[in-house]
């Protein structure tokens, strides 16, 4: 029978740091965004680079072997050096393999970069010489709106309700330096926005965008030689990493979603009502209803109606996408599946500042990725 | 026919008007019938070669979800146009593009049907040329009784 990460010596996320998420044509290079990230984390974790023995990168659209023109500035160390490619899990792939590497004990200091430009967007998916009945119509702002389509004619949800999401997310978004949307938003302001599919406006859907985020995981052994302050270490609990299968009719997402979610959170020994905050693939706002319902954080067709209780809000129940998720931080691909983390790791460290969930001890990241696949971790503050 | 995977270009359907019928992909080994008709394998249970046929099907179904979509980043699709998601009677469910804007809702029975090149986005053709595919982009749905 495989391992999982319980069978194996346990991980920490010792460091994070952000580079923060913004449009493209910012100006920012390749180095500007990872050394940013790399160092912040670096330092918030107290590790030299030298002591680094590993190093993923998760990255999607910068194109071929990113980390050593990015890195090499930090000093040539001879360091093993990996690009991980999931699409839009990709900082999340990074974040499992970087948790693996650790927990078998083939490296005591993993730094997780997840970095992205746009500079070499292609989409293997598209040359399989496989024909369609749509060609390239379906973006995936039309993809979700097919969904929220099915999940309002099913559930009755309103418009005012996904729309709402975007509000929520919006608003976390506001109280995170880091975020590259950090604007408050009201409901009109949301529904009167650009029509782009179905019941989306622009604001419904998650920005285009350039950024970095860093993770420094370490195991015991790192902890005690290098001696660093063990009560600013949050464990990962678990990871789990899936492709899609047969769904037939249902969602495809939200199975997937089901899927992994019940896994990674079987393997932590909790139940979803334990969590404490939650960050997913809010690409489209329809997403945090459909995998809050697929988590298990609220019953099948009910997140619209948890929404406006208030239940996602930072102080509720449970804190959905307390960064301000993927519509508001954003979503610059490499970089959010680590950022994710970050964030999770800043809550349960109690340091989330405007944003913290209060007492969280108990966080689950998910990111989807284009094909598709689904890579899930949860952490635990012990 | 060979084993292994074969790269050829299967048309998507027969026929005109609304006489037309899809190309699948139909598995004799373990009965899973998918679109679109491809040679490389199952995606059920990865048999290949002989035990793969392309099985006419209808052209019909019924709706599952439906959007309109407002705006497009190729500026050559001519907009609003909607697309659908269709639940195939003879089991594959996939996404089309309706005849036009006319509203459809989950549970509607909608069928194939070929519209003239014309009435079909210019981009389109030009890209099936470019990339030597069938000409799928003028296979449209419509409600059956539209």
């Amino acid at each position: 029978m495989p391992k999982t990460l319980r069978d194996l010596s346990p991980v920490y996320v010792a460091g994070i740091g952000f580079h923060r998420y913004e449009r493209v044509g910012s100006g920012r290079t390749l180095p500007d965004l990872g050394l940013t990230a790399v160092r912040e984390a670096l330092a918030d974790a107290g590790v030299a680079y030298p002591d680094v023995d590993n190093i993923y990168t998760g990255t999607a659209v910068s194109g071929m072997a990113v980390t050593r023109p990015t890195l090499s500035f930090m000093g040539a160390t001879g360091v093993s050096m990996t690009q991980i490619d999931n699409a839009s899990a990709s900082g999340s792939s990074a974040v499992r393999l970087g948790a693996l590497a650790v927990a078998t004990g083939v490296s005591d200091v993993t730094l997780v970069l997840g970095i992205d430009k746009r500079l070499a967007v292609a989409n293997a998916a598209e040359h399989t010489g496989l024909g369609s009945l749509v060609g390239g119509r379906i973006v995936p702002a039309t993809h979700f709106a097919l969904l929220a389509d099915e999940y309002m004619t099913r559930y009755g949800a309103t418009r005012e309700q996904l729309a709402a999401v975007a509000v929520k997310n919006h608003g976390n978004g506001a109280r995170n330096p880091y975020a590259q949307r950090q604007q408050a938003r009201s409901l009109d302001e949301v529904l009167g926005d650009r029509p782009v599919s179905g019941v989306f406006t622009r604001l419904m859907c998650c920005p285009v965008g350039e950024g970095a985020a860093a993770v420094v995981l370490v195991s015991e052994q790192g902890i005690e030689r290098l001696g660093l302050d063990r009560s600013r270490c949050i464990r990962i609990a678990s990871s789990v990493s899936v492709s899609e299968q047969l769904y037939g009719e249902a969602n495809h997402d939200a199975e997937l979603t089901r899927t992994a979610a019940s896994r990674v959170l079987a393997e932590a020994d909790l139940g979803p009502e334990q969590l404490d905050v939650v960050e997913l693939h809010d690409a489209f706002s329809i997403e945090e209803l459909l995998y809050a319902e697929a988590m298990g954080l609220c019953e099948e067709g009910q997140a619209g109606r948890e929404v406006a209780a208030g239940s996602f809000d930072i102080g509720g129940r449970v804190a959905v996408s307390p960064s301000g998720g993927l519509l508001a931080m954003g979503h610059p691909i490499g970089p959010t599946g680590v950022g994710q983390i970050g964030e999770i790791t800043r809550q349960l460290r109690g340091e989330a500042g405007p944003r913290q969930q209060p007492d969280a001890r108990r966080g689950l990241a998910h990111m989807v990725g284009l094909g598709a696949v689904c890579v899930a971790h949860v952490l635990v503050r012990d | 026919m060979t084993t292994g995977s074969r790269t050829e270009t299967l048309p998507l359907h027969r026929g005109a008007g609304r006489d037309v019928r899809l190309l699948s992909t139909s598995c004799t080994a373990c009965g899973y019938v998918d679109f679109p008709p491809q040679s490389y394998g199952c995606r059920r249970c990865g048999t290949h070669g002989d035990e793969l046929s392309h099985a006419e099907i209808a052209a019909s179904g019924t709706v599952l979800m439906s959007s309109e979509v407002h705006s497009h980043p190729d500026r050559s699709l001519a907009v609003p146009f909607t697309v659908a998601i269709v639940a195939l009677s003879a089991g594959p469910v996939v996404r089309v593009t309706m005849r036009d804007t006319t509203p459809v809702r989950r549970g509607d029975r909608v069928a194939g049907v070929i519209v003239p090149a014309e009435a079909a986005a210019t981009a389109e053709a030009e890209t099936d040329a470019a990339a030597g595919t069938p000409a799928a982009a003028q296979l449209r749905f419509a409600r059956i009784e539209d």
